[in-house]
């Protein structure tokens, strides 16, 4: 279980999360909210970003992550999907990934996991995320989700600006880790539920978990907003 | 106009989560080019090879970058050439780390087995 207790997070002094509990065991879980709310932050406070200041607990399998940085974080088996994935220019991207699973122990064929993902053949040759579409960069990390095999995986926002295409891939490659992987998913729309099921939904507002429920709250959400559940 | 220094002065500010020292005194920054439209191309290093912690610290170098007032794009090449050793970083961080100089782990826990 990957457990979060009273987590308060500031950014420059100002007090985003203001003392966020959430549970998350293997499956697939959304977390949603307006903008503003703190799902980047606390995606952040989960990665280990040292420029947050952190109170609260986080806890892997019982074990305090709190104090660790996002590598030791990795090791004890949690995946950060990020965003906007950076180019990252003069190393090629099986380069990246062959020496990250050397590193971890792990062995996968690399050309197998980017056909699932629907990467062309050539594109591990490029530079990472050098010239990739929104859509490709994504793409890549779900390789990588599927090539480490993490115990937890926290994706903020994998479905945003990509075509109905990557959407799917993204939705079968959820649907095949969550058996195994508890996945918390941060998502601005509902349009993953075309693909994919949540088991659990959680909506965070003005730094706090305000509600949480079935896949249902995420068309209650879209049909009358947001103020249904914030006072 | 933006200068180097500015921009080394602003990555300063960001720790290296692993080690707890900045990123300039740990000795990952290779080189530093700005032209005059304030376009930035960062030459770096990382202490471990592989993502994810190379994506979270790039990311983390442009973000920084980006932020300084004059800057346009900022392009950042990775490289393994020449590795990282601890014998790259600032005398500050070695006695900040109680570091020796002869390759020690000094992270690591005293006791054997």
């Amino acid at each position: 279980m990957l457990k979060i207790t009273n987590l308060k997070a500031k950014v420059n002094g100002k007090e985003i999360l203001k003392g966020i509990n959430l549970e998350i065991d293997k499956g697939l879980y959304f977390l949603m909210g307006p903008n503003g709310a703190g799902k980047s932050t606390l995606a952040r406070a989960l990665s280990g970003d040292p420029s947050l200041e952190v109170n609260g607990e986080i806890t892997l399998d019982n074990k305090k992550i709190s104090e660790l940085g996002p590598e030791d974080r990795f090791k004890l088996g949690l995946f950060m999907g990020y965003q906007i994935p950076p180019e990252i220019k003069g190393v090629k991207a099986r380069t990246l990934l062959e020496k990250a699973l050397e590193k971890h122990g792990k062995r996968v064929d690399l050309d197998e996991l980017a056909k699932m993902v629907g990467l062309s053949p050539g594109i591990l040759e490029r530079d990472v995320n050098v010239g990739f579409s929104g859509g490709e960069r994504k793409k890549l990390e779900l390789l990588q989700l599927l090539a480490f095999k993490p115990r937890y995986a926290i994706l903020d926002e994998p479905d945003s600006g990509v075509d109905m295409d990557t959407l799917r891939k993204l939705g079968g490659v959820l649907n095949s880790c969550k058996d195994a992987c508890g996945i918390l998913v941060i998502t601005h729309t509902g349009n993953l539920l075309k693909f994919t099921e949540p088991k659990k939904v959680f909506i965070l507002a003005n730094g706090r978990i305000v509600s949480e429920g079935g896949p249902e709250l995420v068309s209650d959400i879209e049909e009358r907003g947001y103020s249904m559940v914030i006072e | 106009m933006v200068t180097k220094d500015e921009i080394l002065e602003k990555l300063k500010t960001l720790t290296d989560p692993e080690i707890g020292v900045d990123v300039v005194n740990l000795g990952l920054i290779y080189e530093v080019d700005v032209d005059d439209s304030g376009n930035v191309r960062i030459k770096m290093t990382l202490t471990t090879i592989g993502c994810p912690y190379a994506y979270w610290l790039v990311g983390k170098v442009k973000e920084a970058v980006e932020n300084i007032p004059g800057v346009k794009d900022v392009d950042i090449y990775l490289t393994f050439n020449p590795p990282w050793s601890p014998d790259m970083m600032s005398e500050e961080a070695k006695k900040k780390l109680g570091y020796s100089g002869q390759n020690a782990e000094n992270n690591e826990p005293k006791s054997e087995g």
